[in-house]
C-alpha cells in the first residue's frame, strides 16, 4: 500500500525523535486494523480508494503526530504573565528613551523636518522591535531551560501577604514646596536674573558682577515651559490630594521635558561668563577669569547631570506607577 | 444564533465526555486489548472514541504507571497490547468508588 506508506513517512517525519519507531509502528497496525475491519464491513478487498478514505477519517500527519506530543509552548502559562510585565517595562523604557533621544537630536539640529521626524519613528520603531525580540528570545530559552512545570500549588503563608498601600496619596507639604519653588524661579529668572552673579569685597567696597552668558538667555523661554508644567501638575496634586492617571502622564511629559532640557543644558554652550567686565570689576586677570569660569561651568554641569539622573529615576518610577495602577485595573 | 448555542452545546457535552474516558478506559482494561479492539469495545457500550484521543490517552496512562503494554505478532503483523498494570488493578476500585459518590452528589444537585 504506497498510499500508507507515503502517510507514515509524513506521519514519522513529525514525530519526536526518541519515540518515532514506536508510534509510527502502532499508528501503522491502527490503520491497518481499520482498513481490514472496514474491507471486512463492506466485503470488498483494500484498495487505494478505502485507504484514503480511511486516513481521511485519521486526518493529516501532522494532526496525528501532534496528538501523541505534549503541548509545546514557546513561552508557557506559568512564564506568560512575567514575560507580559518585562515586555512592558522594557517597551515603555524603550520608548522613552528613544523619544529622549529624537528630541534632543531635534533640538540640537535647531530645524524640524520632516525627513528628521521620519528617521526618529523609524528609529523608534526599530528599537522597540529589537527589544521585543530579545525579550522573547530570552523567555524562550527560560521555557526550554526549564523542565515540565506541573501546576503543584507553592505553599504560601497568608500573613506574609503585602500591606495594602494607600491609594497614591499625597502629602500637601511636597506639592506646596513645588509651587513655591517654581514660581520663585520663574520670577527670579525672568525678572531678576541680573541679580545672579557673583560678589566680592574688592577695593574697600562690596561689588557685584552677573555671571549669566547671553547662551542662557536663549533656554529660558524652555525652562519656563518646564516650570509651569511643573506647576500645573502641583497645583493639581494639591487640589486632588492624590496622584491620578492624568496627573501620572502630565508628570511623565513633564519629565521628558526636563529630560531634554537638562541634556541640551549639559551638553550645550556654557552658561556662565565672567567676561571681561567681570575680571575688570574683581580685578582678576583674563587667565584667573578663564580657569574660575571653567570651574564654575564644571560644577553647573555636574548639577544638571545629576538633575537629569534624578528626573530620569522619576521618570522611570512615573512609568512603574501607571504600570502597576493598569494591571491593578484588569485583575479588578 | 441556535447554530451557535448548538455549538455550545455540542462543546459542554464533548467536555463531559472526555471527563469519563479515562476512567471508562481503564474499566474495559482488565482484561488485555489492543488500541483498535478498544474502541470497538467501547463504541459497542455506545462510548464514542476517536483513536487520535484514544492512542495518546493509552501512552498517558502507560506513563502514569496505570497501564503496561508489549509488542506482539499476530497473523500479519504487531499488534501493541495494554492491560491494567498492577498499580492500575489497586487505583481502579478507588476511581470507581469516586466516581459513584460522584454520581450521586450530582444526583442530589439534579433532582
Amino acid at each position: 500500500m504506497e498510499l500508507l506508506d507515503r502517510y507514515m513517512l509524513e506521519v514519522r517525519n513529525h514525530l519526536p525523535r526518541k519515540m518515532k519507531a514506536d508510534l509510527e509502528a502502532e499508528i501503522r497496525s491502527l490503520i491497518e486494523d481499520n482498513l481490514e475491519d472496514r474491507s471486512q464491513a463492506v466485503g470488498r478487498e483494500i484498495d487505494e480508494d478505502m485507504v484514503v478514505e480511511v486516513l481521511q477519517t485519521f486526518g493529516s500527519p501532522e494532526k496525528v503526530a501532534a496528538s501523541y506530543q505534549p503541548e509545546k509552548y514557546l513561552i508557557g502559562p506559568h512564564l506568560y504573565p512575567a514575560f507580559i510585565l518585562t515586555l512592558r517595562i522594557v517597551l515603555i523604557v524603550i520608548a522613552v528613551l528613544t523619544m529622549i533621544g529624537i528630541g534632543i537630536n531635534l533640538a540640537q539640529s535647531g530645524s524640524t523636518t520632516w525627513q528628521s521626524l521620519l528617521e526618529g519613528v523609524t528609529g523608534l520603531y526599530s528599537a522597540l522591535l529589537h527589544a521585543l525580540g530579545i525579550v522573547v528570545f530570552i523567555f524562550a530559552i527560560i521555557q526550554w531551560a526549564q523542565p515540565n512545570q506541573s501546576e503543584k500549588p507553592k505553599s504560601w503563608n497568608p500573613r506574609q501577604l503585602k500591606d495594602v498601600t494607600p491609594p497614591d496619596v499625597v502629602r500637601p507639604a511636597e506639592p506646596i514646596f513645588e509651587i513655591v519653588f517654581s514660581i520663585i524661579a520663574l520670577v527670579f529668572l525672568n525678572f531678576y536674573s541680573h541679580m545672579i552673579g557673583m560678589i566680592s569685597y574688592s577695593g574697600g567696597q562690596w561689588v557685584f558682577a552677573p555671571v549669566l552668558s547671553q547662551e542662557f538667555f536663549r533656554y529660558l523661554p524652555w525652562i519656563n515651559l518646564v516650570l509651569l508644567v511643573k506647576l500645573v501638575e502641583s497645583f493639581i496634586l494639591l487640589r486632588q490630594g492624590k496622584w491620578q492617571t492624568a496627573t501620572r502622564w502630565l508628570s511623565a511629559a513633564g519629565s521628558i521635558l526636563s529630560i531634554i532640557l537638562l541634556y541640551s543644558l549639559l551638553t550645550g554652550p556654557a552658561l556662565i561668563a565672567l567676561g571681561a567686565e567681570t575680571s575688570t570689576i574683581f580685578g582678576w586677570s583674563a587667565n584667573a577669569a578663564a580657569d574660575l569660569e571653567g570651574v564654575l561651568n564644571g560644577l553647573l554641569r555636574v548639577g544638571l547631570g545629576i538633575a537629569l539622573l534624578f528626573e530620569g529615576y522619576s521618570l522611570i518610577m512615573t512609568g512603574y506607577h501607571l504600570l502597576k495602577r493598569k494591571q491593578l485595573k484588569f485583575e479588578i | 444564533m441556535e447554530n451557535t448555542s448548538q455549538q455550545l452545546l455540542e462543546n459542554v457535552i464533548l467536555e463531559l465526555r472526555r471527563g469519563v474516558i479515562v476512567l471508562a478506559v481503564l474499566s474495559q482494561l482488565e482484561k488485555e486489548q489492543y488500541g483498535y479492539s478498544l474502541i470497538k469495545l467501547l463504541s459497542d457500550q455506545g462510548l464514542e472514541i476517536d483513536q487520535g484521543t484514544l492512542y495518546p490517552l493509552l501512552r498517558r496512562l502507560e506513563t502514569q504507571g496505570l497501564l503496561s503494554s508489549d509488542w506482539r505478532v499476530e497473523g500479519a503483523r504487531p499488534r501493541r497490547y495494554y492491560v491494567l498494570s498492577p498499580e492500575g488493578k489497586k487505583i481502579l476500585p478507588r476511581i470507581k468508588t469516586e466516581w459513584n459518590s460522584l454520581v450521586k452528589m450530582l444526583g442530589q444537585m439534579l433532582a
